[in-house]
């Protein structure tokens, strides 16, 4: 398929182009094939490495057949064991004049050779042989640029090429040096062309992709009449094609995550053509536990950037591209690449990863980079933290101490629900520093002298089972050594996976054999009952299969061996039990919604043969979830959730329905199911109205001429209406009651407000009958309150109180529904009032400032009214405010409650103070009694909220003065004696207002005292 | 650098002499000459990364006795230096606990930045040199210098300061409150005399060519001058001298006055503190212009044509 379709882009380039390409040569092509002469001369045996065409992995840019180098014929790698040069050689003559060749590449080598492919441009008469020799003199005198190398993905060469008209050859030549050491790819070859220099127009320029969902929207800047475009999706190896493109953009659907690679080429005319620009973007889709690659995106991560000293001291993005030495948070995606100041030894990225994370630069002076990034445990199943890094380091000094050396090092904090306050985990179990001379010193190795040392990639895993529903901060920290002398950064990834053991199998007939323990950690197995013998340091633990003893396992941090957990391990069987109940919401909104609750489990049963010593059937549960739960809802729809619950919505018409709930283990080799419930579901879709009319009349266009009853039906918006029309005699009475807006259709009169009314009514059609109708008509006043539309608490109160006035109607309860944002915080989902009650409610214990959004459902007797929104802002308490002499200013996290900022504004008498932007504000007597608060904005979540204001009073709160340091006296402001010069120690305060200054002589200090 | 300067110059000097002495006649000639270098010249000061090194300049004026036989010369000199030197810090704080007028305890911070410093100094030198010339027009030379220690030896700082007071219980160290004595940013001079300079030996090298002209008994050269100074005694007083003196500034909270701290505040030389980690060397490059006159003594060719006739 990939052939025929490129045969197929071929035969249709080749109608614009057969102009002017003068030569093109894919391989696919067996009669070109045969042109070229591979690896000739009598020496060429002699030569470990060797030109083939063919299909081997990689070794093609497209089709299925490339030229590539190849000590095997299979693969592209190269043998080191000797200097040798092999060519491969195509003749050609070309009418005289300049061309440019244009071919795809592939080339690695050692990044400090000359190892590579040499294109040469050759007369007829020059010898081209094949050899295991130094890269001959022709070479030099007839290539047509440097050497090619250093790349791990697919390039697109351009040369320039002078034909005499003579016959020449078109010669690729690699070259590799004896060494021990390799750095594949060896060379690879595709897709050649050949065209005249004056056909040549301006390649496509500033490449641009936007992303919608999946698809990918990528333009470009160009003169061109039309564009050909090559999309190349890395990660699933498939090829698009645009051809004759005229809007200078491309939609890509169907692409996998990860670097895609985009070659666009400019056609002037029907005679001009550019070379292939290459564009390669890369996108990643949502979804990881930790979405670590998403940098720019605040709600994921905070990136900073600062020095040894302080690693976050300015809070922002520094990402030029991987390629930039500038970068200080940036991404490294592209499949194969490596390091070149690891001399190409170290990958940029684990081969099973999309992408990793490159913090820090090669740039020395004392540097420092760090992100953090939010996470949130989920509830259940334990989780585990995996992180993969590999350091390089510049010269890592032996002499520095551990606090001074280059390093990269992980800390995480937690926040328990509800609470304000990151912690760090006991015992030192969130923090790692991984350094040269310090802690494990495996798997560094060294470049040259030393003058680079670099770690391999290695796991290690942080245990998160404590921490479930809390949220943690992942802080990652590189920093230079502090003399400023020496570079320092990291790669790494970031996952999570189970804590459980794995390899649990279920049931009689599946027996477990053995356990796997989660991976980045070390580990001892040992006998529950023995815990002194330890039975093996493995990953995975192998038992018999008739073994049902207990097993622990000691699942121990690689970084600190005072971290670890515990889990059991026994192989008696296993099995699910599925387990659900349900409740229905009662037919709001005509609708038949369901919930269900999950309440599957796992029990154990040592049955009589696995156990036969004691033959003892012992059957236990320990309230273990199962692995997946599927829901046959009975109406045709299916869903697998492993939620705790689930709301499905069944026809509103009702019925009967048999959901079954069916939930299975070690991925599905044990299950069972269960029906949930026989759901009777009532008839939802009908609402009710009366209609009362005299006898004569027409209703839905039929006249009506005798006293009568019927039910009529209509729908309006989903809901099935039921009315119930009456046809009275010709006198009669109507008592009815309706809601303010709506209005009472009597004969002419349309009547909207209480009272009684009489009309004469007649029927509009013949024999025109008359009425004579009394109508007693209630209007109930639509309810309306007052109410703000936020209600500001201090986050030290207790309790929140809706102020909230009835200013028309009836109002017989109140309902306060908060977000699920605002109940995640601590609040409670609903809280619930009675008539003539105060709406106060408690403030959860220790909730975060912030904004917290509510509904508040108005119960009336009759009239419905629309939900009411109110945000409760709970701002600061005053608390955290802090005033001296001249000063007011915020107190820091460590009294505050734990918060950080990253921007203040502040506000004097509730006017904004310009230019006030720090933690603190310089006041002075004029200010005495003002009143003043901040907005302050928290560096954790970039949420800005007030604080509650304070009154600057510098001394406030006195009952007593204190002068213990010599005499003193007491004036007033007008500098009026209040208390003369006295020794006493102490004296009651003064009771009238107003402000004094308290004078110690002796030792020239002066004191402000505010009495309120 | 030391070493490849000696290295260079131990392979120069057998190039030197093996290249330029067959090219001209043997006789000795001695020549009077006056040569005046213009020079940019940087101190360096260590590797300590928080300084910051500044081109500074300087001239020197030195008379020569010079003797050439063949192509190759020798002269011996003596002169005087004047060399201007800077260096700067990008920032530099010093920090006390103290308590304020409220009693509080604190850490009171005196923060600096664009931090600026100025060396001048006047040295005697007595330079040696021998070269060779290469064909008729291209000279090159190198040498040594024995420059005596400075009798003008002063610097002068200039700098912006502020003094903050940092508290434990706030986010923000506190500014620009005078009440506590948080001064703020201001303009600093000082000026004084360098302690740790001393007498130095310098190597020097020197490339150029010969400007003709129509007097046969004088030569002109003009080349690029290269030179690297290092210290000879060590100064030990380094580590206890510290860049600002604030003993003299009065540190009582309810008596400080900025206009005390401003009278009163003292630096000293960057290179008598440790923050020059070794005593000053010195790279200087620049152009040098020599002109001589020959001096040597010739029979009058009158007293041929006497043993003739």
């Amino acid at each position: 398929m990939k052939k025929s379709l490129y045969i197929l882009l071929l035969c249709l380039l080749s109608i614009p182009m057969a102009a002017q390409v003068v030569y093109q040569c894919d391989f696919e092509d067996e009669t070109e094939r045969a042109q070229w002469l591979l690896n000739d001369g009598p020496r060429a045996d002699r030569c470990p490495n060797w030109w083939y065409m063919g299909a081997a992995a990689n070794t093609t840019r497209d089709g299925e057949y490339g030229l590539f180098i190849s000590n095997d014929g299979e693969h592209a790698d190269y043998d080191g064991t000797t200097n040798m040069y092999a060519v491969a050689v195509r003749e050609l003559t070309l009418p005289a004049g300049d061309y440019t060749i244009f071919f795809d590449w592939l080339a690695k080598g050692k990044a400090a050779s000359t190892e590579g492919i040499w294109v040469c441009w050759v007369p007829e008469d020059v010898d081209t042989y094949t050899a295991a020799a130094l890269r001959p003199g022709w070479v030099d005198m007839y290539r047509l640029d440097t050497v090619f190398n250093s790349t791990s993905i697919w390039k697109q060469g351009k040369l320039s090429l002078t034909s005499d008209g003579k016959k020449h050859k078109l010669a690729f030549v690699w070259t590799n040096a004896k060494s021990s050491r390799t750095v594949p790819p060896s060379g690879c070859v595709d897709n050649i062309s050949i065209i005249p220099k004056e056909d040549e127009c301006p390649a496509p320029t500033h490449f641009t992709r936007t992303m919608n969902g999946t698809t990918m929207l990528v333009s470009w800047e160009g003169d061109a009449d039309w564009y050909d475009a090559r999309v190349y999706d890395y990660e699933s190896g498939k090829w698009q094609f645009f051809d004759r493109v005229t809007l200078k953009r491309i939609s890509i659907d169907g692409l996998s995550e990860g670097m895609t690679q985009i070659y666009v080429r400019s056609h002037c005319g029907e005679t001009g053509v550019s070379q292939y620009e290459l564009y390669t973007p890369f996108y990643f889709l949502p979804g990881r536990c930790i979405n670590y690659l998403a940098l720019d995106d605040p709600t994921q991560c905070i990136t900073y950037i600062g020095t040894t000293g302080n690693p976050q001291s300015d809070r922002q993005l520094v990402d030029s591209g991987y390629n930039s030495k500038d970068s200080r948070h940036t991404l490294h995606y592209v499949p194969g690449e490596t390091d070149p100041r690891t001399d190409n030894m170290l990958k940029t990225k684990p081969d099973d990863a999309l992408a990793s994370v490159r913090l820090g630069n090669w740039n020395s002076g004392a540097e420092a980079e760090c992100i953090e990034y939010i996470y949130t445990v989920p509830e259940g199943e334990g989780s585990i933290l995996k992180l993969r890094y590999a350091i390089v380091l510049n010269q890592p000094v032996p002499s520095h101490d551990e606090a001074t050396q280059s390093s990269f090092s992980l800390s995480i904090e937690y926040r328990e629900k509800g609470k304000v306050q990151w912690r760090k985990m006991p015992g030192g179990c969130g923090e790692a520093k991984f350094h040269v001379g310090y802690g494990d010193q495996t798997g560094w190795h060294a470049v040259g002298n030393g003058e680079v040392m670099w770690k391999e990639w290695t796991e290690v895993a942080v245990n998160l089972r404590d921490y479930a529903g809390m949220t943690i901060k992942v802080k990652l920290t590189t920093a230079d050594c502090t003399a400023g002398g020496h570079y320092s950064y990291a790669y790494y990834t970031l996952d999570c996976e189970s804590s459980e053991l794995s390899g649990l199998n279920c049931g009689a007939d599946n027996p477990t054999t053995s356990f796997t323990a989660p991976t980045g950690f070390d580990y001892a197995w040992y006998l529950a009952s023995d815990p002194s013998t330890i039975l093996s340091h493995d990953q995975t633990f192998t038992i018999a299969p008739m073994d049902t003893l207990l097993y622990n396992v000691d699942v121990i941090s690689k970084t600190n061996d005072k971290c670890y957990y515990t889990l059991d391990a026994c192989g008696i069987p296993r099995y699910p039990v599925a387990k659900a109940d349900y409740k229905w919401n009662g037919g709001e909104h005509c609708e038949n919604a369901v919930t269900f609750y999950n309440l599957s489990y796992i029990y154990y049963k040592n049955i009589e043969r696995w156990n036969q010593d004691q033959r003892t059937d012992t059957v236990y549960t320990n309230n273990e979830k199962v692995q997946e739960t599927v829901w046959d809802f009975g109406d045709g729809e299916v869903v697998v959730s492993n939620a705790d619950s689930i709301v499905h919505v069944y026809p509103a018409g009702g019925g009967t329905y048999h959901p079954i709930i069916t939930a299975s283990i070690s991925n599905g080799a044990c299950t069972a199911s269960k029906v949930v419930a026989d759901l009777n579901l009532p008839d939802v879709s009908t609402d009710e109205q009366e209609i009362h009319l005299s006898k004569g009349s027409m209703y839905h266009g039929k006249v009506y001429w005798e006293p009568f009853e019927f039910d009529d039906i209509s729908i309006e918006d989903g809901c099935e209406i039921l009315t119930h029309v009456y046809i009275h005699e010709t006198q009669f009475t109507i008592d009815t009651t309706f809601c303010e807006g709506g209005y009472f259709q009597l004969g002419d009169q349309r009547i909207t407000s209480s009272g009684t009314y009489k009309a004469n009514l007649k029927s509009v059609q013949w024999p025109q009958v008359d009425s004579i109708v009394t109508l007693h008509l209630d209007v109930e006043p639509t309810l309306m309150i007052a109410l703000a539309d936020t209600i500001t608490i201090c986050g030290d109160q207790t309790s929140v109180l809706f102020p909230i006035q009835v200013v028309q109607g009836v109002m017989d309860s109140v309902q306060v529904v908060f977000s699920n944002e605002a109940v995640a915080a601590g609040f409670d989902t609903t809280y619930q009032f009675g008539n003539n009650e105060d709406i106060r409610f408690d403030l959860p214990v220790s909730i975060e400032p912030g904004y917290y959004r509510a509904n508040l459902k108005l119960g009336t007797p009759r009239c419905p009214t629309p939900d009411v929104p109110v945000v409760v802002q709970v701002s600061y308490p005053s608390t955290i405010i802090a005033q001296k002499d001249g000063i007011i200013a915020l107190l820091n996290d460590s009294l505050n409650g734990g918060y950080q900022f990253s921007a203040y504004k502040w506000y004097r008498n509730g006017e904004l103070i310009s230019g006030a932007n720090e933690s603190y504000l310089i006041v002075g007597d004029g200010d005495l009694g003002a009143q003043y608060t901040a907005v302050v904005t928290r560096l954790s979540d970039g949420v800005t909220v007030s604080i509650c204001p304070i009154f600057y009073d510098a001394a406030q709160g006195l009952d007593e003065i204190v002068a213990d340091d010599g005499p003193w006296m007491l004036l007033d402001i007008m500098g009026r004696v209040i208390v003369p010069l006295t020794d006493s120690k102490s004296m009651p305060v003064v009771q009238s207002p107003g402000m004094y200054i308290l004078v110690r002589p002796e030792s020239h200090k002066t004191t402000k005292i505010v009495i309120r | 650098m030391k070493l490849r300067i000696y290295i260079l110059s131990v392979l120069l000097l057998p190039a030197m002499m093996l290249m330029a002495a067959p090219r001209a006649p043997q006789s000795l000639s001695h020549w009077l000459g006056l040569s005046v270098t213009g020079v940019e010249s940087n101190v360096l000061l260590g590797s300590s990364s928080a300084s910051l090194v500044k081109p500074g300049g300087g001239a020197q004026v030195h008379l020569l006795y010079e003797m050439h036989k063949g192509g190759v010369y020798f002269n011996l000199g003596l002169g005087a230096d004047y060399m201007v030197t800077n260096s700067a810090l990008e920032s530099y704080s010093d920090e006390f606990d103290r308590v304020d007028f409220m009693g509080e305890a604190l850490t009171y911070r005196y923060v600096y930045s664009d931090y600026q410093e100025q060396q001048r100094q006047v040295r005697l030198v007595v330079p040696i040199q021998i070269g060779g010339y290469f064909g008729d027009w291209v000279y090159a030379g190198i040498g040594a210098a024995f420059r005596t220690a400075p009798f003008i030896n002063s610097f002068t700082t200039n700098t912006r300061m502020l003094a903050e007071g940092e508290y434990d219980r706030f986010i923000q160290p506190i500014r620009n409150t005078e009440a506590y004595g948080y001064w703020p940013e201001a303009e600093y001079s000082g000026a004084g005399k360098v302690l740790s300079a001393t007498y130095e030996v310098a190597v020097e090298a020197e490339v150029g060519v010969r400007i003709p002209l129509p007097a046969k008994k004088v030569q002109m050269r003009v080349g690029a001058y290269l030179g690297y100074d290092m210290p000879i005694a060590k100064y030990n007083a380094r580590a206890t001298t510290p860049l600002v003196d604030y003993s003299a500034i009065d540190a009582n909270p309810y008596t400080q006055t900025w206009t005390n701290t401003q009278t009163n505040i003292r630096f000293n030389s960057m290179l008598d503190t440790p923050i020059a980690t070794r005593d000053a060397q010195r790279i200087r490059v620049g152009v040098r212009a020599t002109v001589l006159l020959d001096v040597t003594h010739t029979e009058k060719p009158c007293m041929c044509l006497r043993y003739i006739y």
